[in-house]
């Protein structure tokens, strides 16, 4: 059946993305509504194939090649709910900047950069081959340089590019020497046949990919870019990053660590470990003091990102592979990128951007500031929302396997943002508006957006069982 | 009925003698500064004047409500206090209950005092509740002691106690000495009188009060001597196996607090407070470290 | 018990919806509904029930209604009750009241919750709902209230993190959540994992009940929250930290213990000590932080400090009489808590202000007010014959039976210290020269005064009759096996002595009468206008002599103040570390995420070059 080939998620919005040009000569109008077909037509693909894929990763192969010599797709009921996911709120962004924000720069760069992201990210969570990796990332960064740019983000974007091109060349550079070394680009064959390479050799790989990938995962060293760009983009595009374009290279990130280097190359795991508490002390530390709202829930992404990173690494590090921390690592991920998708567009929705300016908005708009605060309390890790399950399981995988400094971390790390959160939603609801500005008006559509990601995260919040099944047996089985 | 009468006989005869002794305390105090004196029922005078005067002076409700908590806690406060080897209800005599229903004696006055709108009173009670601050601490420390020795807070038995193995003046000096000197304070002697300081605030809480106000007032000081006197008497110096015995120790304690405070000036409040806490609070540690912390009984 | 959460949640939305038609309908609305909670407790009094709720994946709510937590089920209902019923009319004026009511019927929901649960995870669920429903309830009151709120937010996050830790080695140890299988497996813990559990727990605890030195937060929490939420705060949020040191000092302990005749579980052990020794140190630095207090709330808020000193003290020493004691004082300060915050929210509905160098003479507009203060008073300090002499009298029993002198002092010094703190707020408020500008203050409405009256009447009651506060926590005691203290209708038994509180009630209340009679023996007097006082002949009249200047209250202990002036200040080192924090989070950011484009580059040089060294060597 035609439906059953995960390739044509990748497929079709590449196709409408190479069609919106043309498109445009005919049927100026109708071009914005091309994201909304390729988003649409995701969701629904991601919706269909998920009951028919298993616990097991399932390979399909492009072009008929052999999957040792060609480009494969990695499939299962774990990656179906991540696609789910990231498309959802992709979909949900598209929709918002449609109703929204359409008079925003040119007409054509915002639908192409949409589209092409969409491709592109479903194609780095799905791949299963290094150089096709690389394609992907690059094909989501130019997505994202389009969509940073935005209003006057020239500055931002400007250092994006060149902080990905680093990460793009580090990248390719690693690929090219595994290729070298090992004969093959498929991940899991490189992976079986890295055992001849000496140790050096490896950390050099490895550190490499991290920091390739860490640019788009948002992850130090290379996340400079993160917080202007977040400032200056609009709110659809900031959504593209949070969800988007962080979920997916996160989920780059993870698969290379664990089909490439695997549980067998502990020391590699030690690196990224600290690398990722690093990245959530730092980003929790600059979150605390920012009163710009889009800086804020930057940092605090970073932060995040840093986070799952760190767990994955810690789950991987000592040998044998922690099925629990892994997957309570992945559900914060899934968690994460619907929270962060529901409090930026919020964010969006308020019109102002500093914690003084939007005063009192949550009591003149009190939709908004009930959305915006079940996005905010489920990042906090409040019960009765999404976050708290996922934090409860870290921590419990965390202290279960005795890893005590981490849980530390973490939890001063959960501290100080719940801090900051609760400042913003203070200010929200009880503070005083300096500005006079008013509000900008919401249509209930928009509402419905904000509604769909809410409901999740409460529906999630007080049902984990779903989401938990979902989320564990990543081809090494184990339920949460 | 034989309750009843154990109680009116409690009460008058503690009226009786302390105005007495308290008349009596005047001429002595002027024998050392070189005067006569007054004669020593000339407290009763006093009390009776003050009484059927005409008028007197309210300044509210709170005002003479104050009065009459003041009047009732201490007499009720009289009644736990065993004499001798009399008490109004036996094995009724515990510390704490004396100590505290000593306290609404002193709040009733404060309330009615402060209630008089004067800022005097003011002064005065807030310096009076700082002192009580300042010995009670020790005061109470000291009777703890002894509490955890001999297993009771019945004042009556401590008292009892003491006969078998000598008065407490002397098997526990330090507690007694502190306990000597938060009695002074309690009295509201000198050095410990600036809550009524006279030329200071004018009397500070007793300053509004006139004609049956003030004779009452009077009266619960009087009782309230009676006890904190009684209660020293008791703890320290055996009690008295009779009546007389008791009142021999009690008139010795009274005018030695008499004479003492006689020749003495007034300390400042923070400096009452800032001395009870130092050398009064670590004799009586000290006391408790020999006693308790290593076992010298 | 799960539905009554589900019904909870549920009122919560109508509850804030009627209370955006009229704001007094809402707060009747979650009058009846605590009501009948109180109502179906009292019911429920000597049953128990234990009830699990699935929530899928093998995780499952437990909760239960049994001996041990009856007395604090009843309490939240109670407070809850008491302050719905005070807020008919005091929440006339507040901005957001409607939200205010929704929130308050959560915590009502979140404190069910954590007293009612029978396993570690629902009492971390609804603990952190308290928790951030609590954080929105204070952030509404006067300015200076949303610092204090994050602050407050802050420890608790701190609590409830320590808690979270605790919780998971005891479910990595044990398996699951539940109580019991932690009390099962109590004795074969290895004594690391079991002692660090319990530290974290009894810190948690001390956190949350605003105990030395991690109290800080409670002083502008209370002293900022709205004057509706304070009683809460204070009366029944505070209370989760004596009850979660109940449980770890008592209850799982000791039912694991041998159920044979204990007196003494913990009274002389080192660790306990310690523990007891630093609820006397909250008992000190309460008080004196109290007396020097001039705003009344703030005031109110360091005596709960003091309060939860004695908690401690009592439920870390351990004696029958201690516990019985201790656990008896919880209440007694509830009602104490509620009778002085609700008549300091009385006086600031109606004057528009806590501060007491402001106020004076109140007495004459608020005469309710000030009984239900005064009797409030009257049982903080604990003067006989009002319950808080009951409790101080067992707690000081057990300290002095067991010559613990140390300990004895630090109760000492707080009751009698009590004396000057509570007395300020009736000297300068209530009594006194009456300022112009509330010459025409009335008292406050009908509900207002009917909810301060039932705390009034229950202090006065629980005093005389002392049988009715002591019976739930006697009965615990033999829920758990300890020996349990012995009490008649008003009489507590204890091994020194016995204290019959109606015989006391009965002398003093003779004693009053005779003062009644001698007064009025003789003749009538005559009143005078509140201005007309003594001033040894000192009158300016070149000053214009308002009552302002003949009232007394700026710097009431201002004397006593002096000796502490130099003395060291919990809440100024969490200020500077808070600044240094501040510094160092500017720093960080600076560094790693303001650089410019080289030094990016250069930092991402650093960190892979560092990282390929590590494993190259």
């Amino acid at each position: 059946m035609i439906m059953q080939n995960p390739v044509l998620l990748i497929a079709v919005p590449l196709l409408l993305a190479f069609l919106i040009p043309v498109f445009s000569s005919f049927f100026k109008g109708a071009v914005r509504f091309i994201p909304v077909l390729a988003g649409g037509f995701n969701v629904i693909a991601a919706a269909l194939l998920i009951p028919q894929a298993s616990g097991d990763v399932a390979v399909t192969e492009i072009g008929g090649w052999a999957s040792a010599y060609g480009i494969s797709l990695l499939f299962s009921s774990q990656i179906g709910y991540m696609i789910l996911a990231v498309n959802l709120t992709a979909l949900l962004a598209i929709f918002y900047y449609i109703l929204n924000e359409r008079d925003l720069g040119s007409p054509l760069a915002y639908p192409i950069a949409f589209t092409l992201a969409l491709s592109g990210a479903n194609g780095m969570i799905m791949t299963g081959d290094l150089f096709n990796l690389f394609v992907f990332m690059e094909m989501t960064a130019i997505a994202g340089y389009i969509i940073a740019v935005h209003k006057k983000g020239y500055l931002g974007t400007f250092r994006f590019v060149v902080l990905s091109s680093v990460g793009s060349a580090f990248f390719l550079i690693a690929t090219a020497s595994l290729y070298n070394a090992t004969g093959f680009l498929n991940m899991a064959m490189a992976g079986k046949n890295l055992g001849a390479l000496s140790t050096p050799f490896i950390s050099v790989i490895s550190v490499l990919f991290i920091m390739a990938l860490s640019s788009e995962a948002e992850l130090l060293p290379l996340n400079g870019w993160v917080a202007p760009v977040y400032r200056e983009s609009s709110g659809a595009g900031s959504v593209f990053f949070a969800s988007v374009f962080s979920g997916a290279a996160l989920f780059a990130v993870i698969k290379v660590m664990l089909i490439v280097f695997g549980i067998n190359y502990a020391y590699v795991h030690q690196g990224l470990l600290v690398l990722g508490l690093v990245t959530l002390a730092a980003g929790e530390a600059a979150a605390f003091k920012q009163s710009n709202l889009k800086k804020m829930v930057a940092y605090s992404s970073i932060a995040q990102s840093g986070l799952i990173i760190a767990a994955v690494a810690a789950a991987m590090r000592s040998g044998v592979l922690h099925n629990g921390l892994f997957n309570a690592a992945l559900f914060q991920l899934i968690n994460n990128i619907l929270a962060k998708a529901l409090v930026l567009l919020g964010i969006a929705l308020l019109g102002q951007a500093t914690l003084k300016e939007i005063g009192g908005a949550g009591t003149r708009k009190k939709w908004l500031g009930v959305f915006i605060s079940a996005g905010v309390l489920s990042l906090i890790g409040m019960p009765g929302f999404a976050g708290f399950w996922s934090k409860l399981f870290l921590v419990r995988e965390l202290v279960g396997n005795r890893m005590f400094v981490f849980t530390l971390v973490f939890l001063l790390a959960a501290l100080f943002e719940a801090y900051y959160y609760l400042r913003f939603l203070q200010s929200l609801f009880l503070g005083k508006s300096t500005t006079a500005a008013s509000l900008p008006k919401t249509s209930w559509v928009t509402y419905i957006l904000l509604f769909v990601l809410a409901a999740l995260i409460i529906l999630i919040g007080f049902a984990p069982d779903v989401i938990i099944r979902a989320v564990s047996g990543l081809s090494l089985g184990g339920v949460l | 009925m034989a309750l009843i009468g154990k109680i009116v006989l409690f009460i008058v005869g503690a009226f009786v003698f302390q105005v007495a002794l308290s008349g009596f305390s005047r001429k002595v105090i002027a024998r050392i500064q070189k005067r006569r004196g007054p004669v020593f029922w000339q407290n009763f005078y006093d009390i009776g004047k003050l009484f059927f005067k005409k008028t007197s002076i309210s300044h509210g409700f709170i005002f003479d409500f104050g009065v009459w908590m003041a009047f009732g806690g201490t007499v009720a406060t009289l009644l736990f206090v065993p004499v001798g080897p009399y008490s109004v209800f036996p094995g009724q005599t515990n510390f704490i209950v004396i100590i505290y229903l000593l306290a609404i004696g002193s709040l009733g006055m404060a309330m009615s005092a402060v209630g008089s709108a004067n800022p005097f009173a003011s002064i005065g009670i807030s310096r009076a509740l700082t002192q009580m601050f300042g010995y009670d601490v020790p005061f109470a420390l000291t009777v703890v002691i002894m509490i955890y020795v001999h297993r009771t807070s019945q004042v009556a038995k401590l008292a009892a106690v003491q006969s078998d193995i000598g008065w407490h003046l002397w098997v526990m000096p330090l507690s007694a000495l502190v306990a000597f000197i938060a009695l002074m304070a309690m009295l509201g002697k000198k050095p410990f009188d600036t809550p009524i300081a006279p030329a200071e605030i004018a009397s500070g809480p007793l300053v509004e009060y006139s004609g049956k106000y003030l004779g009452m007032l009077m009266v619960q000081h009087e009782f309230a001597t009676f006890v904190e006197v009684g209660l020293f008497v008791n703890l320290f110096l055996g009690g008295g196996s009779t009546l007389l015995i008791y009142l021999v120790k009690y008139i010795i304690v009274y005018l030695l607090t008499v004479i003492i405070s006689a020749l003495m000036a007034r300390f400042r409040v923070e400096q009452t407070v800032a001395f009870f806490w130092k050398w009064p609070l670590v004799l009586v540690f000290i006391q408790a470290l020999i006693i308790i912390g290593i076992g010298i009984r | 018990m799960s539905t009554l959460i589900f019904i909870g949640l549920a009122a919560s939305l109508l509850i804030y919806a009627a209370a955006r038609l009229s704001r007094p309908l809402g707060a009747l609305l979650l009058m009846l509904l605590s009501g009948a909670g109180v109502a179906a407790l009292i019911l429920s009094w000597g049953k128990g029930f234990t009830e699990t709720l699935p929530l899928g994946n093998g995780l499952e709510l437990t909760f239960s209604l049994s001996t041990f937590n009856w007395p604090f089920l009843l309490l939240g209902a109670f407070v809850l009750f008491i302050v719905s019923l005070f807020a008919v009319n005091a929440l006339k004026e507040m901005e957001h009241g409607a939200s205010f009511l929704a929130l308050l019927t959560l915590i009502g929901v979140s404190v069910m919750g954590v007293f009612g649960a029978y396993d570690f995870l629902t009492l971390f669920i609804f603990f952190e709902l308290m928790t951030w429903t609590s954080f929105f309830l204070v952030s509404m009151g006067k300015t200076g209230a949303k610092k204090a709120a994050l602050i407050y937010a802050f420890m608790s996050m701190i609590a409830a993190y320590l808690m979270i830790s605790a919780i998971m080695m005891i479910a990595q140890y044990t398996g699951s959540f539940s109580y019991s299988d932690f009390m099962g497996m109590y004795e074969a813990m290895p004594s690391g994992i079991r002692t660090t559990v319990v530290i974290f727990f009894l810190a948690a605890a001390l956190i949350k009940g605003g105990i030395y030195p991690v109290h800080f937060w409670l002083r502008s929490a209370h002293g900022d929250a709205p004057h509706v939420f304070s009683p809460v705060l204070s009366g029944l949020l505070v209370k989760y930290g004596y009850y979660s040191a109940f449980l770890f000092l008592l209850f799982f302990p000791v039912m694991v213990a041998t159920k044979a005749g204990i007196t003494q579980v913990t009274s002389t052990d080192g660790p306990n000590f310690i523990l007891a020794f630093i609820g006397g140190l909250s008992i000190m630095a309460g008080t004196v932080a109290a007396i020097l207090q001039s705003d009344a709330k703030k005031l109110v808020a360091f005596s709960s400090v003091s309060h939860g000193g004695y908690v401690i003290l009592a439920l870390a020493y351990g004696t029958n009489m201690a516990v019985a004691g201790g656990l008896a004082h919880i209440w007694v300060h509830v009602l104490t808590a509620l009778g002085m915050f609700l008549s300091m929210g009385a006086v600031a509905y109606r004057t528009g202000t806590t501060d007491m160098d402001e106020m004076g003479g109140l007495i004459k507009n608020m005469p309710v007010t000030f009984t239900v203060y005064l009797i409030a008073i009257i049982s903080v300090a604990g003067i006989p014959p009002l319950a808080g002499f009951v409790s101080k009298w067992m707690i000081i029993q057990a300290l002095a039976a067991n010559g613990s002198y140390i300990l004895a002092f630090m109760a000492f010094f707080g009751s009698i210290g009590s004396f000057m703190y509570v007395f300020r707020p009736l000297a300068t408020i209530f009594l006194g020269q009456r300022p112009h500008k509330f010459k025409d203050v009335r008292e406050v409405p009908f509900f207002m005064q009917l909810a301060m009256l039932i705390v009034t009447l229950l202090t006065i009651l629980l005093g005389i009759m002392p049988y009715y506060l002591l019976k739930p926590f006697t009965r615990i005691q033999e829920f758990i096996g300890m020996v349990p203290v012995k009490i008649g209708f008003s009489t507590v038994y204890s091994a020194l002595t016995q204290l019959d509180m109606m015989l006391i009630f009965l002398v003093f209340g003779g004693g009053f009468l005779l003062a009644l009679v001698i007064f009025l023996l003789f003749s009538k007097p005559t009143k005078v206008e509140q201005h007309e006082v003594y001033t040894s002949g000192e009158i300016a009249p070149e000053i214009s002599t308002t009552p302002e200047i003949y009232h007394f209250s700026k710097g009431y202990y201002r004397s006593f103040g002096r000796l502490f002036s130099r003395w060291p200040s919990v809440e100024a080192w969490y200020h500077k570390g808070a600044a240094y924090i501040s510094q160092f989070f500017e720093i960080i950011e600076q560094s790693l995420f303001k650089q410019s484009i080289n030094g990016f580059i250069w930092l991402a040089v650093v960190v892979m070059a560092v990282l390929m060294a590590v494993r190259w060597f």
